[in-house]
């Protein structure tokens, strides 16, 4: 069924009267937003289904709530008094037939005395024509009017046909499990078996009964029949309760090893980034270590300065000079008998004077000095020289004695000289160590830099954040437990089913066993036959159904790559992951088979948009693409400039006709240019949609009027 | 007996024109005496706690270097305690040393002298330590002047200059 | 789908090998029309008639049952 044409009067924005004429192809409406391209989406499904789509409340209302809001303002505004009204016709197109349906949809509202009377209802009429060259027949039985609807546009596949672009995010709502499993079954045919499955429980059921009666019939032991037969009950009744339970385990279970595998994925990246964080902290330590130290050792340099008497570096010579002074003094006060002719007193010092005694040995000479010997005399006599003051004389003209200062100051340089050799090497020492502390703060300090960008790349690329990532090893402990639990939990179950399998196996076993005669061979082959058709009939529906989302999946990446061949970034593929209730739900994976992390909302809109594309012109949907037309207003904007000719491309293809209004090309001369010659897009009409006054210039619609300008 | 007490009673003084040279290298002590600290003074950058650390330092580089430079005529000069409370002893008793040994003073002579004479060489010690002392800060108010940068960013720079002169 | 694309499906089940009602050669030949002289793929194609022709799910059972109780 092919959209022919479209004519609207006083709909909406667009007053006056306005055709559009449509063929196969991609017929593309453009116009900048708020221009009145929803509306014409509007025109289309008002006629149809007598709703418009109330973007404040993001919702579909009827007519008789908005009444004249589908009039047009210029139009009413314009009619001093009398009749003004609001209508769409549509001309569709049955090819194979070639027959052709005119549905036309009005409004009417009345000014009378300046105000405004509004009818409650829209009225619909269809015309048929059976052949081109016949007259158009009115078709008014209500009930054909609907049949002819559904033939335009079954109801089941129109959200997969004609949608606006915010509706894309709930024709397939990642977060609704059974979305999926919903399309699939509404476009293809696997409700039928479906149905057989039900047909083949209902008789294997009826099989059973009859069978068992049967037993009951024949059995020796009534009563005890009976016994076993409340058991059987009491067993098949157990067995369906644990098998609810099995599955909700099993749910369960999938649910958490899910979050697992997400987690795991993000915990390896997780655990990393803690064991940095750690192996930073530790770093900081040490720095904060090393600077402690090395504040210290820079502290203590400067002391060093007086306490290690490096200032004096250099002065040795002020030590040698004084030196000689010193004796040329010492050797005046000799001379002038002031000052002991040899030693001065303490020198040595009395405990060496005593030693030598001690030793009876000269450590001067290094000779003996044996007791009564003359040595031995000269050293005793030194030792008591303090003895004998009569060697501290005095000369007259001597009035002062500095002896004791100059001598201080003589044994002070000298004590003081001995270290002044080892102040380089000190100085070198102690500046060496402050350099390799000085080093070694480097190092860690760019350690700790390293680790830190280490850190930041980690988070990035997993795009979590620091405290995330200690949650998430958390978090992973947590499903860890859970998922060890329901494993548990399921072997139970599974251990108790199969007791109870077996139970009711004895059961029946002993059942029969009371049975003495032959029951009939025909029951017996009956019972046998219907449970195995009851088997077949549930596995070819699941074979046939994973076939389905097999080829699904690989026509839905078909239009992904396709779609995004313009775009170079990571897109990863389609997958239809199966879920332990049954469902599917579709996701992007990368090369690994992992979740694609990361992926942005461009990409997801086109994953549903190539889902929905599969849906549709999967083989087995029996035509669809060909036979009905999609009209879609703006899913480009949600996924912008980049996909948007990979998408015309794709769309041109699948569908034998559709009818597209975008922005995009609006501005964008290229991509306008593109869309009307590229080989590759099979384009039908394109027109662009101008009103009168732009939207930010609106005080009212009295005025608004659109312009339709052919492109092509 | 007491002569080297008697020079440790003196306070040597010196330019004020380097005071502002002598403030930056040195930590100026907070209102209670002594409350400053060495981690202060490193932290501070400054190089010395006292002022006659620095005096102390600047003498000895006038001595081995043998620059005395006799202050000026109409210098406001200023002191600092006398050289008894300077701490360490030794280094002090050592700079009277080398100030003695530099100095033309005769010490045997000086034993004959009357307690006024004596009295006058303390003085004119004392001054010699002060010339001295004022060559030192000459030669670190050139090295500023002439490569400030030696002072700045160089936590070694008074060492450095140990090894300059 | 057709009847006999239907049935197709359903003929491709390994529980027919299994149980050696069917090769799967003989499977790939089949034909709706003919007539197998096995209950178990008669009483599919009777499945498979009543649920295209739309007759409601007890009523194909019934008939299946009645079939196999000869």
């Amino acid at each position: 069924m092919i959209i022919e044409k479209i004519e609207l009067e006083n709909f909406m924005c667009y007053s006056g009267r306005q055709t559009m004429k449509f063929t196969e192809g991609i017929n593309v409406i453009v116009g900048d937003n708020g221009y009145g391209k929803s509306k014409l989406y509007d025109a289309f499904y008002w006629a149809l289904y007598d709703q418009i789509f109330v973007t404040e409340q993001k919702k579909f209302l009827g007519t008789s709530e908005v009444r004249s809001k589908v009039v047009s303002d210029k139009a009413i505004f314009e009619t001093k008094e009398g009749k003004v009204a609001a209508s769409v016709k549509i001309i569709f197109h049955d090819l194979e037939k070639d027959s052709i349906y005119i549905l036309r949809r009005e409004f009417t509202a009345w000014k009378e005395n300046g105000a405004l009377r509004e009818d409650r209802n829209s009225e619909l009429t269809i015309q048929v024509k059976g052949l081109p060259f016949q007259n158009a027949k009115m078709i008014t039985d209500r009930e054909e009017m609907d049949k002819i609807i559904e033939k335009i546009l079954p109801a089941q596949i129109k959200p997969y046909l004609w949608f606006q672009g915010e509706q894309v995010e709930s024709i397939i709502d990642f977060n609704q499990q059974d979305t999926l499993t919903r399309a699939i079954n509404v476009l293809s045919s696997i409700t039928r078996y479906d149905e057989i499955k039900t047909v083949a429980t209902l008789a294997s059921k009826t099989a059973r009964t009859e069978y068992d009666r049967e037993v009951r019939r024949l059995s020796n032991d009534a009563v005890r029949s009976q016994e076993l037969e409340k058991q059987r009950n009491d067993l098949e009744v157990l067995i369906e309760r644990h098998l609810k339970e099995e599955t909700e385990i099993k749910e369960n279970l999938s649910r958490a090893e899910e979050k697992r595998e997400l987690l795991a994925n993000k915990s390896a990246d997780a655990h990393k980034v803690t064991v940095l964080q750690q192996k930073k902290k530790d770093i900081l330590d040490q720095l904060e270590e090393l600077n402690k130290s090395f504040d210290d050792e820079q502290i203590a340099f400067h002391r060093k300065m007086f306490r290690n008497k490096w200032v004096l570096k250099g002065t040795r010579e002020l030590v040698e000079i004084y030196s000689k002074r010193y004796d040329q003094y010492d050797q005046q006060r000799i001379a002038a008998n002031i000052a002991t002719p040899r030693l001065p007193i303490d020198v040595p010092e009395p405990i060496y004077l005593q030693r030598m005694l001690d030793q009876e040995r000269c450590l001067v000479c290094d000779r003996e000095a044996k007791k009564g010997t003359e040595p031995y005399d000269m050293i005793a006599a030194l030792l008591h020289r303090s003895d004998n003051k009569s060697n501290l004389a005095t000369s007259p003209a001597h009035k002062q004695n500095f002896s004791t200062d100059f001598k201080r100051l003589y044994q002070n340089g000298l004590s003081l000289a001995h270290r002044i050799d080892d102040i380089d090497e000190d100085i070198a020492d102690t500046l060496n160590k402050i350099n390799n502390q000085r080093n070694r703060i480097k190092t860690t300090a760019k350690a700790l830099q390293d680790t830190e960008k280490e850190i930041e790349n980690l988070l990035i690329a997993a795009s979590i954040n620091a405290d995330q990532a200690q949650q998430i090893d958390a978090e992973y402990y947590v499903q860890n437990e859970k998922i060890i639990d329901f494993v548990d939990r399921l072997a139970r179950v599974s251990q108790k089913l199969e007791s109870f399998r077996n139970e009711l196996r004895g059961v029946n076993d002993q059942l029969r066993s009371l049975v003495k005669t032959e029951i009939p061979a025909w029951l017996t082959e009956k019972q046998q036959v219907l449970s195995d058709f009851e088997i077949i009939a549930f596995s070819t529906r699941d074979r046939v159904f994973s076939n389905l989302i097999q080829q699904l999946e690989t026509e839905a990446n078909r239009h992904y790559e396709a779609m995004t061949a313009g775009n170079k970034s990571a897109r990863g593929r389609i997958k239809l992951k199966k879920l332990p209730n049954q469902n599917y739900m579709p996701e992007i994976i990368d090369e690994k088979g992992s979740p694609l992390l990361g992926s942005n909302t461009s990409n997801l809109i086109l994953v549903k948009l190539a889902a929905i594309m599969a849906i549709v012109s999967a083989k087995s949907s029996a035509g669809i693409v060909d036979f009905y037309t999609l009209i879609t207003d703006a899913p480009t904007s949600v996924f912008g400039e980049d996909y948007t000719i990979g998408f015309c491309k794709t769309i041109s293809k699948v569908y034998k006709q559709s009818i597209v209004m975008s922005k995009e090309f609006y501005k964008n001369q290229q991509l306008q240019e593109e869309l009307l010659n590229n080989p590759e897009i099979n384009v039908g009409k394109v027109y662009v949609i101008t009103p009168s006054i732009r939207e930010s210039e609106r005080i009212n619609r009295n005025t608004l009027s659109t312009t339709i300008e052919t492109l092509k | 007996m007491d002569l080297l007490k008697r020079i440790k009673d003196r306070r040597p003084e010196y330019d004020t024109a380097h005071e502002a040279m002598i403030t930056r290298f040195t930590l100026v002590q907070g209102g209670k005496a002594g409350s400053a600290t060495e981690e202060t003074a490193w932290q501070q950058g400054k190089f010395f706690t006292t002022k006659y650390e620095l005096y102390i330092y600047a003498t000895l580089l006038g001595l081995k270097t043998d620059y005395r430079l006799p202050l000026r005529p109409d210098a406001n000069t200023t002191g600092f305690i006398e050289m008894r409370s300077w701490q360490p002893q030794d280094l002090t008793e050592y700079v009277i040393m080398g100030v003695l040994a530099k100095s033309d003073i005769d010490f045997y002579e000086l034993e004959k002298k009357e307690e006024k004479k004596v009295e006058d060489t303390i003085l004119q010690l004392r001054k010699l330590i002060e010339e001295y002392a004022n060559g030192g800060l000459d030669k670190i108010r050139a090295k500023l002047e002439d490569d400030s940068a030696f002072f700045e960013n160089n936590d070694n720079c008074f060492i450095d200059l140990l090894y300059q002169s | 789908m057709t009847k006999e694309e239907i049935y197709k499906n359903y003929l491709k089940d390994p529980l027919l090998f299994e149980k050696r009602i069917l090769s799967n050669d003989k499977a790939e030949k089949l034909k709706f029309s003919d007539d197998t002289g096995i209950k178990l793929l008669e009483i599919l194609k009777m499945a498979i008639d009543g649920n295209v022709d739309q007759d409601s799910e007890s009523v194909i059972s019934r008939k299946i049952n009645a079939y196999l109780n000869k």
